[in-house]
């Protein structure tokens, strides 16, 4: 057969059998390799250098105008107050941390547990959502009291406090996760036969995890949050009791120290939902990168 | 015709709401499509060309009429029509490896299946020049290679009838024309019904056995052109081409 000239370069007629089965494509390049990720020095820097910054300036401040302690101490005092009652902080932390993880697993828990019920069900969506959504107007904060007297005094109101203020976002982020597979992927999975069992453990439920752990990273700051608000409405221990009594004797350098440790708890918290979604999804971190 | 059609399309009638706007998509409807064969359908956009594929491929039903593959009506059982559907999307799962996205349809009839049909999933992976990728995710491919990766998706689920809705609509003209090459292959080899939603009037008259234009709103067939058993000629492509050409454009209507 003499080359035939009308067909383009790439087609050939469908009776070309004698065409000759070149292989498809010139074997393709591999992607290019993945830029490193970008913790360059000046990522680390920067935000160093502006703390660093506003507290020698707040060091400067208090120090010039001799600001008394019990309205403003100064960051070496609150350094000092911080390393002599070390082991009195690390208690305290310790108490806050344990109600914000078991608070925080149990909001989780329930978030998506509702979340996926409202979804298969959708008469439970339509009775519970407007609710959910009024609730947020109560402010959490006059929740706390309550909770203290159903839960008591304890470690019990304040998981209670961290899970009521954990729940919600979980369960929007999910519901949301669920909803918003894209439609063109559910009719594939219709044309390939799928039941509807597959099609929500194949496709909504992993299409939904970038959702699941936007709700998780919001979870994991709010929980000591709830923690805290927890322990303000009666406590016998953790960092918000400790706040608390220290701000009633003016000792407010404790208070800023509190504060310190409150911050590492959200940020454990955090770095840990990072890690297990880099495990959980891998290809998320591929899609980012891609150019 | 004694044996029964591939695809049967018979007084098929769709009505759409656009906008609170009531629109026929189709009116009364026939296709008639024998098995084996390679059937392209052109026309304007509104010509109800996507709507036909989804009524066949059960996705939506028709308002009157009866739509059977392999005679049987689709809908009907319940369970899906012996189909396998390829959009211009390559809707390809960013969770799952490129390997675990070629093997959705036999994965999701069992994991028997799944592991039936490994081999012949390695095999076309290297045919189509992506063995070294089956770990790779789609969002380390580029366009081509997901759509190659859809396309041994769509054969994996070694459905009699293929339909395509602008598979190589997005690609490159190389790599479409390679695309189409194999396609033209695999149709010869594996004694496949295809229908093909097409703008690309080269495509349709190339590939085809057989070109319906479509014109409308409400979609209607306006022309069905055979052609040679022996595919089509230098000679004649030409003309055809134009002759199609002038039809689609008297099909499509003027824009205010």
């Amino acid at each position: 057969m003499t080359p035939d000239p009308v067909h383009p370069p790439g087609i050939s007629a469908r009776n070309g059998a004698a065409l000759p089965a070149a292989p498809l494509a010139p074997r393709a390049a591999p992607p290019a390799p993945r830029a490193p990720r970008r913790f360059t020095l000046r990522a680390w820097l920067l935000p160093a250098l502006v703390i660093a910054a506003t507290l020698a300036l707040w060091e400067l401040a208090v120090r010039l105008f001799a600001l008394p302690h019990y309205i403003l101490p100064a960051p070496t005092e609150i350094a000092r107050v911080l390393f002599e009652r070390r082991e009195v902080f690390l208690k305290h932390t310790g108490v806050t941390l344990a109600e914000s993880l078991a608070g925080a697993a149990l909001g989780i828990v329930l978030g998506i547990a509702l979340a996926m019920a409202m979804f298969l069900r959708s008469w439970l969506e339509q009775a519970l959502y407007p609710l959910l959504i009024a609730s947020q107007n109560v402010p959490i904060f006059a929740v706390a009291p309550l909770l203290v007297v159903w839960f008591g005094y304890g470690f019990g109101s304040k998981v209670a406090m961290a899970a009521v203020t954990v729940f919600f976002p979980m369960t929007v982020a999910v519901l949301d996760g669920l909803k918003r597979t894209d439609a063109d992927w559910v009719r594939l999975f219709r044309t390939m036969g799928a039941t509807r069992r597959q099609v929500f453990l194949r496709l909504r439920l992993p299409a939904a995890l970038p959702a699941l752990f936007s709700g998780l990273k919001l979870s994991a700051i709010y929980a000591s949050v709830g923690a805290v608000l927890g322990e303000w409405a009666g406590a016998g221990a953790g960092l918000g009791y400790l706040m608390l009594s220290a701000n009633a004797q003016l000792r407010v350098a404790e208070v800023f120290a509190a504060i310190v440790c409150l911050t590492p708890i959200g940020l454990a918290l955090l770095g840990a939902v990072v890690l297990l979604e880099r495990w959980l999804t891998p290809w998320q971190r591929i899609s980012r990168d891609a150019p | 015709m004694s044996r029964p059609a591939a695809v049967a399309v018979e007084g098929v009638s769709k009505r759409f709401v656009a906008g609170g706007v009531p629109l026929a998509a189709l009116e009364r409807l026939d296709l008639h499509i024998a098995p084996g064969e390679f059937v392209s359908l052109l026309g304007p956009s509104g010509a109800g060309k996507s709507t036909v594929l989804n009524l066949v491929a059960g996705l939506e039903s028709p308002d009157e009429g009866r739509v059977s593959v392999a005679g049987v009506d689709v809908g009907r059982s319940g369970a899906a029509p012996p189909i396998a559907y390829m959009q211009q999307k390559d809707l390809l799962l960013p969770w799952r490896t490129v390997w675990d996205n070629v093997l959705l349809g036999p994965e999701l009839r069992s994991g028997a299946e799944r592991e039936r049909l490994s081999g012949r999933a390695r095999a076309l992976l290297a045919e189509f020049g992506l063995e070294g990728f089956a770990a790779a995710w789609p969002a380390e491919l580029s366009g081509g290679m997901r759509q190659r990766a859809a396309l041994i998706r769509t054969l994996l689920c070694e459905q009699p009838v293929l339909l395509l809705d602008e598979p190589f609509g997005a690609l490159d003209a190389i790599t479409r024309g390679r695309l189409q090459r194999h396609l033209a292959r695999l149709w010869r080899e594996l004694n496949k019904t295809v229908l093909l939603v097409t703008h690309d009037v080269d495509e349709a008259l190339l590939l085809s056995t057989r070109v319906l234009l479509l014109g409308g709103p409400p979609g209607r067939v306006e022309e069905d052109i055979a052609l040679p058993p022996g595919g089509v000629s230098a000679a004649e492509l030409g003309p055809l081409r134009a002759r199609v050409l002038r039809r689609l454009d008297a099909l499509t209507p003027a824009t205010p």
